[in-house]
C-alpha cells in the first residue's frame, strides 16, 4: 500500500447519494407531521444546544425545527428514540460532571462532553455515543443545507455559506463565457 | 383461459431491460403491455431536493411496505433493508442513473477460459460473443443518444463514431490527462447517456451536474423515460400500466407461459393473458417473481427445476478515491474559464486485464474520474466522516465553507468484476412479507476474496493517477466498502447453452418455460468491468429482435 492508514476510510457508501447512518426509511411521499412534537422541552433544549456546538448558527438557521419536521414522521421514530436517549445521556453526563443540565454548561464543557461521545468513549447498554453523535451531525448538516421548505436553512444561511444562494442549480450559470454548443471535435484534446 | 385482458407481449418492468424490448416489439406490430410497479413521473416532476430525492431514497419502496432483507452469510439473521431495489418508476433506474455508458470487452465474455477458473467461484463463459452484441450497442446508442469520442481509447470495442460528441469536460481534466499519460495510461472521454447537443426533440444538457440520483428535468439524460418508452407508446400498440405489480407468472400444462397475475393501482388482483412474457424487474426482483410463481410442475419456482434461479448474484465491486485540490492553484494552471463545469469526463481502462499481475483474477475494470457530486449535504457529511467525526464547531464550519468555495474535489470510482459464487444469491425470505402479503427477497451477499484483491490493487493504482496530478492535491482519501455494494445487479438467471447449468438459453428464453424471457441484468453470467446498464439495454434490443422474428415465423 502506498497510501497511509489515515487516508483509508472504510465502510462509507457514497455514490453521490445517501447515508448509512441515518436509516434510509422515508418514502418519496412527504411526511405528514404528527400533532405532537418529537421531543419534550428538556430534550429539545439539550439537542438544540448540542446542534449549536456542532455547527454555530444552527439554531438561527432553524435546525431544531428541521428535526421537528422529520423526526415526527413515523418512519423516523427509531431515530427519534435514539436522539431522545442521547439527549438524556448528554444531560446526565453534564449533571454528573458539572452539576448542571447540558444546556446550562459552558461551551467548553459542552464540547468536552460531545468529544467523549464522538470518540466512542460513552456507551450505555445498547446506546453508543459515537452513533448518536454521527446521527446528530448528519441531521444538523441536513437541517443546515436542505431545501428551506423543511424548516431548516432559514434565510438560506447554509446555502449562502457555501456560495450557492439559490441552492442546487437548475443549470450551469456559465459565468466565464464558455460556449455551450460543442463542435464535433471538442471535449477532448489528443 | 379466462382473462379480463389480453396482450401479445407482457413486459414486467420498464427500465433498461424492459423498455427496449417493449419498443422493438410494439414497433414490429405486437400489442404490448408494460407492467410497472412504480408511478409514471414526467420530466416536470423532477426537482433538486437533496433531502427528498437522495437522503430519503425517493426512488425505492418504503421500508415498512416493501423491504428486502439482507445478510452477509447464512450464519447471521437477515435484516430489513432498502438496498437491492434499483428503482420503482416508469423508466426504472435509468431515470436516476448517472449514465456512464461503457460497453463490455471480449474478456468479459470469456472469463472462465481466460482465468482457467477460480477457486470457489462459479464463473461461466457467455454463450454469445461480443460480436453478437456490437450491432445492438450501436443501435441502442443511436436510439437513446449517447455522447462520447471514438478512436481515443485503445481498449474500446467499437468501430463506429458516437452519435453525439462528448460532454464538455472541466478544464482540470487536461491536467489529469497529463498525469495519467505520464504513468502510461490512456485517458479518454467518458461515454455518457446524455445528449451533448440537440437530439431529436430533446434539448442538450444544461450542465446542472445533478445526473446521478436525480431525474433530469431537462430530458437531456437518455433514460428509457424519454427514449424507448415514448417510442413504444407512439406506436399506439403499447400500454404502460404504472403502479401495477406483477405477483405471479402463469403457465399452462405444456410449460408454456400464458399470462401474468398482477395487482393494479387499486390493489385489485387482475390477470392479463400473453403469448410472450418478458421479465425485467431487476436481477433481485425478477428472481423473486420466478421463485414466487410456484405450481405443481414448478414446485421450487418457475423455470427453477435445476435450482439455479437466484444463484450467482453479482453486483459491481467498487472502490473510490478522492483528491482535494486548491481551486486557485488549478486556476493558475488552466485559467478561470470553465472552472464551474460539473463533469470531469475521463475514464481509464488500461487495467481492464492485468496480465502479469500475479492475481488469480487479473481482471480489473474501469476507472471513472469525476468531479465530486454537487450534493451539499452529502459532501458535508463526507467531510465530517473524513475527519472521523472529530472536527466540529467553528473549525468545521470554516472547513465546510472552504470546501465549496476554495477547493475542487476530483474523484474516481472503480467498476470491477464481482465474481459469482456461492456466497451471493437471492431467495425468498422465509418469514418477512411485504404489504401485499408476498414473501420478500432475501439477499445473501459478500464479495469473493479474489474480487476484493483486484479492487484493492486498482484502488492503489487509481490513487497514483490522482497523486500524479500537478498541482498536487491538498488531501487524498481512498474509500473501500467493507461489504459488497448493491448498486448494479446481475446474474440471478444466467444464460447458457446447457439447461442443467443455466436458467436461460442464449436467446434469454427460459430453458424450462416456453415464451418466457428475462431481459434485465439477470442473464449475465459475470458482471463485467463496467456498469451493466448499456449492456442490458443492448441485450434487450437483441432479445426483442429475436422475439420479433419468432412472431414473424408464427412460432408464438
Amino acid at each position: 500500500m502506498n497510501y497511509t492508514r489515515r487516508e483509508m476510510l472504510i465502510g462509507l457508501a457514497c455514490l453521490g447519494g445517501s447515508s448509512l447512518v441515518i436509516p434510509r426509511i422515508v418514502s418519496g411521499e412527504l411526511p405528514t407531521p404528527e400533532e405532537e412534537k418529537p421531543f419534550g422541552p428538556e430534550e429539545r433544549e439539550t439537542l438544540s444546544a448540542a446542534e449549536e456546538r456542532l455547527l454555530p448558527g444552527a439554531a438561527e438557521a432553524g435546525v431544531p425545527e428541521y428535526l421537528d419536521h422529520w423526526l415526527s414522521h413515523r418512519s423516523f421514530h427509531p431515530v427519534r428514540r435514539y436522539m431522545a436517549h442521547g439527549a438524556r445521556h448528554l444531560d446526565g453526563t453534564a449533571r454528573k460532571e458539572h452539576g448542571k443540565p447540558f444546556a446550562g454548561c459552558t461551551g467548553e464543557q459542552q464540547d468536552a462532553i460531545l468529544k467523549t461521545f464522538a470518540g466512542g468513549d460513552f456507551k450505555a447498554g445498547k446506546f453508543d455515543g459515537s452513533v448518536f453523535f454521527q446521527q446528530l451531525m448528519e441531521l444538523t448538516l441536513e437541517g443546515y443545507l436542505s431545501d428551506p421548505k423543511y424548516g431548516g436553512n432559514r434565510n438560506r444561511a447554509g446555502w449562502n455559506l457555501i456560495g450557492i444562494p439559490d441552492g442546487l442549480r437548475s443549470c450551469w450559470w456559465n459565468p466565464n463565457g464558455v460556449d455551450m454548443v460543442l463542435s464535433p471535435d471538442e471535449g477532448f484534446q489528443d | 383461459m379466462r382473462s379480463s385482458e389480453q396482450a401479445d407481449v407482457v413486459v414486467i418492468g420498464s427500465g433498461a431491460g424492459g423498455a427496449p424490448v417493449a419498443a422493438v416489439l410494439a414497433e414490429a406490430g405486437a400489442r404490448v403491455v408494460i407492467l410497472e410497479k412504480g408511478p409514471y413521473y414526467t420530466s416536470g416532476d423532477f426537482i433538486h431536493d437533496e433531502v427528498k430525492i437522495c437522503r430519503r431514497d425517493f426512488w425505492v419502496p418504503y421500508l415498512d411496505d416493501e423491504p428486502h432483507t439482507i445478510r452477509k452469510s447464512e450464519d447471521e439473521p437477515a435484516k430489513r433493508t432498502r438496498s437491492g431495489w434499483t428503482s420503482a418508476c416508469v423508466g426504472g433506474a435509468t431515470v436516476h442513473m448517472s449514465g456512464f455508458f461503457y460497453r463490455l470487452k471480449p474478456s468479459d465474455f470469456r472469463l472462465a477460459e481466460m482465468t482457467g477458473g477460480i477457486e470457489n467461484a462459479e464463473i461461466a463463459d457467455w454463450p454469445i460473443s461480443i460480436e453478437t452484441l456490437l450491432p445492438h450497442y450501436d443501435m441502442m446508442e443511436a436510439r437513446i443518444g449517447v455522447s462520447g469520442r471514438a478512436g481515443v481509447n485503445p481498449f474500446e470495442t467499437r468501430d463506429r463514431p458516437f452519435p453525439l460528441p462528448p460532454l464538455r469536460p472541466h478544464p482540470a481534466a487536461a491536467l489529469f490527462d497529463e498525469a495519467a499519460r505520464s504513468l502510461g495510461y490512456h485517458p479518454y472521454p467518458t461515454p455518457r447517456a446524455i445528449a451533448s447537443r440537440v437530439f431529436g426533440q430533446r434539448p442538450p444538457c444544461n450542465y446542472c451536474g445533478l445526473c446521478g440520483d436525480y431525474g433530469c428535468e431537462n430530458a437531456s439524460k437518455s433514460s428509457c423515460l424519454v427514449s424507448f418508452i415514448p417510442a413504444a407508446e407512439a406506436t399506439g400498440r403499447c400500454q404502460v400500466k404504472a403502479r401495477s405489480m406483477a405477483r405471479r407468472v402463469l403457465t399452462d400444462e405444456s410449460d408454456r407461459v400464458r399470462g401474468v397475475e398482477y395487482l393494479d393501482a387499486q390493489g385489485k388482483v387482475r390477470t392479463i393473458g400473453a403469448r410472450v412474457v418478458c421479465l425485467a424487474a431487476s436481477a433481485v426482483e425478477s428472481a423473486r417473481l420466478l421463485l414466487m410463481s410456484r405450481s405443481n410442475r414448478f414446485p421450487h419456482g418457475l423455470a427453477n427445476n435445476n435450482g439455479l434461479v437466484g444463484k450467482n448474484l453479482t453486483f459491481s465491486t467498487l472502490g473510490k478515491g478522492t483528491a482535494v485540490f486548491d481551486r486557485q492553484a488549478l486556476v493558475a494552471r488552466v485559467g478561470l474559464r470553465g472552472m464551474d463545469l460539473p463533469f470531469f469526463q475521463r475514464s481509464v481502462q488500461d487495467d481492464y486485464w492485468m496480465e502479469g499481475s500475479g492475481l488469480a483474477l487479473p481482471k480489473g475494470g474501469t476507472y471513472n474520474f469525476i468531479i465530486e457530486h454537487p450534493n451539499p449535504i452529502n459532501a458535508a457529511v463526507r467531510l465530517a466522516a473524513g475527519e472521523k467525526w472529530r472536527v466540529f464547531g467553528p473549525e468545521f464550519k470554516d472547513r465546510l465553507r472552504r470546501h465549496f468555495l476554495e477547493e475542487l474535489t476530483v474523484e474516481f470510482e472503480i467498476f470491477g468484476e464481482s465474481l459469482p459464487w456461492s456466497g451471493s444469491y437471492v431467495d425468498l425470505d422465509p418469514e418477512r412479507k411485504d404489504r401485499f402479503g408476498l414473501p420478500v427477497a432475501r439477499i445473501t451477499a459478500r464479495n469473493h476474496p479474489e474480487a476484493d484483491k483486484v479492487n484493492e490493487k486498482m484502488l492503489v493504482r487509481g490513487m497514483d493517477m490522482l497523486k500524479a496530478m500537478k498541482p498536487a492535491a491538498k488531501r487524498v482519501y481512498a474509500w473501500t466498502w467493507k461489504d459488497t455494494t448493491y448498486h448494479l445487479q446481475q446474474g440471478t438467471c444466467r444464460f447458457g447453452t446447457d439447461p442443467a447449468r443455466s436458467v436461460l438459453d442464449p436467446a434469454c428464453q427460459a430453458h424450462e418455460v416456453r415464451n418466457l424471457y428475462v431481459t434485465d441484468g439477470s442473464f449475465m453470467p459475470t458482471s463485467g468491468g463496467v456498469p451493466s446498464t448499456a449492456t442490458i439495454m443492448a441485450n434487450s434490443l437483441r432479445v426483442g429482435a429475436l422475439i420479433r422474428d419468432r412472431f414473424l415465423r408464427r412460432e408464438v
